[in-house]
């Protein structure tokens, strides 16, 4: 053996050493847990919260009960309006910093980024003082003389759609302006060039060229929604539960680790699906897009 | 017929172009050659309607179009590096500007099919251009400027993305094309030898105006400026006054008080007038003799060869200081290259009193 294939060999072992602080992270923190749960949720709910592991599907059964699945399509609408919402809302505000430069760009991209140095609970819970019965919006109105009695605006179905496009919409501005800002502004000129009004430019050329952003801010938006449970703690009322609410009051509240696991199992199989499409599909478009 | 008056174009107190005025004809190749900053971009991206003068018109066919926006103009670009749609395949890149025009899919088939067979890529219409080499994206990018049958072709650097070999086929390519389709092509570049070899008219830009405006004959044996002789080929300066001055000649005086004859009919030139000779290195030869009865001739010791293949520079230093340049055609008989001259050989530099061309500035 030459030396040149020694150092290889020694350069490429040492890479994988190099990999093993992640390793054990990923272990630790995602594989462990991931394997206790998918094995909780076999098990049977002993008293004072404990739990017997005895292999059976009871919990699995129990959780396709029609009160479980009402949740569960309420998670999936709320998800899939929360999405459409940000996409609308989302994709101008990324078009429009993508196409600043200078210093506006870097002012703008701040204020996407703001919200973030504050606690998420605190911010969700401020909208409390924006929508409620003697909050911001309602005593507004009745000042001005609009109304007299306040707007039902908290604790409904308005309220947890304002909170999740509140919460969830710089998951989907950021990729956005990620995928514009890579888009060669000559491409843009070669198009208008062409004699493409803007607005046909912006349909044929720009639009299908920022996809892999759309996709990541889809996939962003959507699979932490399906799984939130603060904002509709804090801003819904009785009829606004969603799946993460369920989960969370079995850990907490039932101490019935097992179902709460079974439910846990559910939910990632789930979420499973849009992440599966988002691998095939961008892997797909990211190879037809970059050359 | 395109028409640039006064044009300028400032970005904040740089003025890109200043105060430009050029004529291109209908059907000619011209070409805007300069160094990277001289404005023939900007002057590219203006005639395009990419960027807005700060003042002065563009006409065309005698038709104002400075406000029109790029796709109200009926000029079209190949950009420097192609600037091919990425997610549509080569047909689809080739029949947008169809689509736009809301053509019929049959009649788009069939001239986007027409067009391939022209730039000889039948067989690609489906590839995407990230499947496409080098040259075949230049092709794709051209038809798709040519198919919209545009009054003026604008080409920015569209063989700089390419490599030598490839540069070389397209230069020909390219002029070829040009003279199939008798569309008018303004072409910038920063490579002299691509605008010798292709223009009709060569317009030198420098600091945002025009330095010599001329045939490329013109431009390379002729330069009205020392900017332009010394930016078209490789030449030799020298500064010098005319001493005195007889009907056909002028006697020369160098800074460094040689002083040689040039023959001069013209009768422009008068006696203490400051001008600037440019000599070529073909203009001069190597001799180990005394220099011919009409020759000037000067003593000098070469300093080193420099080998192309097919010729050698020969950096002579004569008058104690300066470097001369004499170019020699390699004269190969056999495997070896035959060289005449060695390193360090004392020779004479001998060019004829006919040659060599006068600036003033």
């Amino acid at each position: 053996m030459d030396t040149s294939s020694q150092n290889n060999l020694l350069y490429r072992s040492s890479k994988y050493y190099l990999l093993l602080p992640s390793y054990f992270w990923v272990i630790v923190f995602f594989i462990l847990p991931l394997i206790l749960l998918f094995t909780i949720s076999f098990a049977s709910k002993q008293t004072y919260g404990g739990y017997e592991i005895n292999f059976h599907l009871d919990n699995y059964a129990r959780a396709i009960d029609p009160i479980y699945l009402k949740i569960a399509i309420r998670t999936f609408f709320y998800s899939i309006t929360t999405t459409i919402f940000c996409f609308l809302l989302g994709y101008p505000i990324a078009y429009y910093i993508s196409f600043t430069d200078g210093f506006k760009k870097v002012v703008l991209m701040f204020l996407i980024l703001l919200p973030f140095w504050t606690n998420f609970l605190i911010r969700v819970y401020s909208w409390n003082t924006i929508l409620g019965s003697y909050g911001l919006i309602n005593s507004s109105l009745i000042s001005l003389g609009v109304i007299d009695t306040p707007f039902d605006l908290l604790n409904n179905y308005i309220s947890v759609n304002i909170g999740l496009l509140y919460g969830e919409l710089p998951y989907m501005v950021l990729p956005i302006v990620a995928s514009i800002d890579r888009i060669d502004r000559s491409i843009l000129e070669a198009s208008s060039d062409l004699g493409a009004s803007k607005y046909y430019t912006f349909f044929n050329v720009t639009l299908p060229l920022s996809m892999p952003g759309i996709i990541s801010g889809v996939v962003f938006v959507l699979i932490p929604t399906l799984g939130q449970f603060v904002i509709p703690d804090l801003l819904g009322g009785n009829d606004s539960f969603m799946i993460g609410n369920i989960i969370t009051n079995q850990f907490i509240v039932v101490r019935d680790w097992p179902f709460g696991s079974t439910l846990s199992v559910y939910m990632m199989g789930f979420v499973m699906i849009p992440l599966y499409l988002y691998l095939r599909y961008s892997k797909l478009s990211l190879n037809s897009v970059i050359s | 017929m395109l028409e640039l008056i006064s044009l300028s174009k400032k970005y904040g107190n740089f003025k890109a172009v200043n105060n430009l005025n050029l004529v291109v004809k209908e059907g000619e190749f011209f070409s805007l050659l300069g160094p990277s900053g001289c404005g023939k971009t900007t002057t590219l991206r203006l005639i395009a309607g990419f960027e807005q003068p700060t003042s002065g018109k563009i006409q065309l066919n005698g038709k104002d179009i400075t406000e029109l926006p790029p796709f109200q103009r009926n000029i079209n670009t190949v950009f420097q590096h192609f600037a091919l749609f990425p997610h549509l395949s080569a047909f689809n890149n080739i029949a947008f500007g169809l689509r736009i025009k809301k053509k019929k899919e049959n009649e788009i088939k069939q001239q986007v099919t027409e067009m391939l067979k022209f730039v000889s890529l039948e067989g690609k219409s489906d590839s995407l251009p990230n499947q496409l080499s080098g040259g075949q994206q230049q092709r794709v990018a051209l038809a798709r400027a040519l198919i919209n049958q545009p009054s003026i072709l604008l080409l920015d650097e569209p063989l700089g993305a390419l490599d030598e070999k490839l540069r070389d086929q397209m230069q020909v390519e390219l002029s070829n094309l040009q003279k199939k389709v008798g569309i008018t092509f303004i072409f910038v570049t920063h490579n002299q030898e691509e605008a010798l070899t292709m223009a009709d008219r060569i317009a030198v830009m420098k600091d945002g105006t025009i330095d010599h405006l001329g045939t490329p004959d013109e431009i390379y044996l002729k330069p009205s400026s020392t900017f332009t002789a010394s930016f078209i080929g490789n030449t030799n300066l020298f500064k010098c006054v005319i001493e005195t001055k007889t009907e056909n000649s002028l006697m020369l005086r160098t800074e460094n008080n040689f002083v040689f004859e040039k023959f001069d009919a013209s009768g422009d030139n008068i006696v203490g007038k400051n001008l600037t000779i440019s000599l070529r290195p073909e203009q001069i030869r190597l001799s180990r003799n005394n220099p011919h009865k009409n020759e000037n001739g000067l003593k000098g010791i070469i300093k080193n060869e420099v080998f192309y293949g097919d010729m050698s520079i020969f950096w002579v230093t004569v008058l104690e200081n300066i470097r001369v340049a004499v170019s020699m055609q390699n004269y190969v008989a056999s495997e070896n290259v035959s060289k005449p001259f060695q390193e360090g050989e004392e020779v004479f530099i001998c060019w004829d009193k006919k040659s060599g061309h006068l600036i003033t500035e």
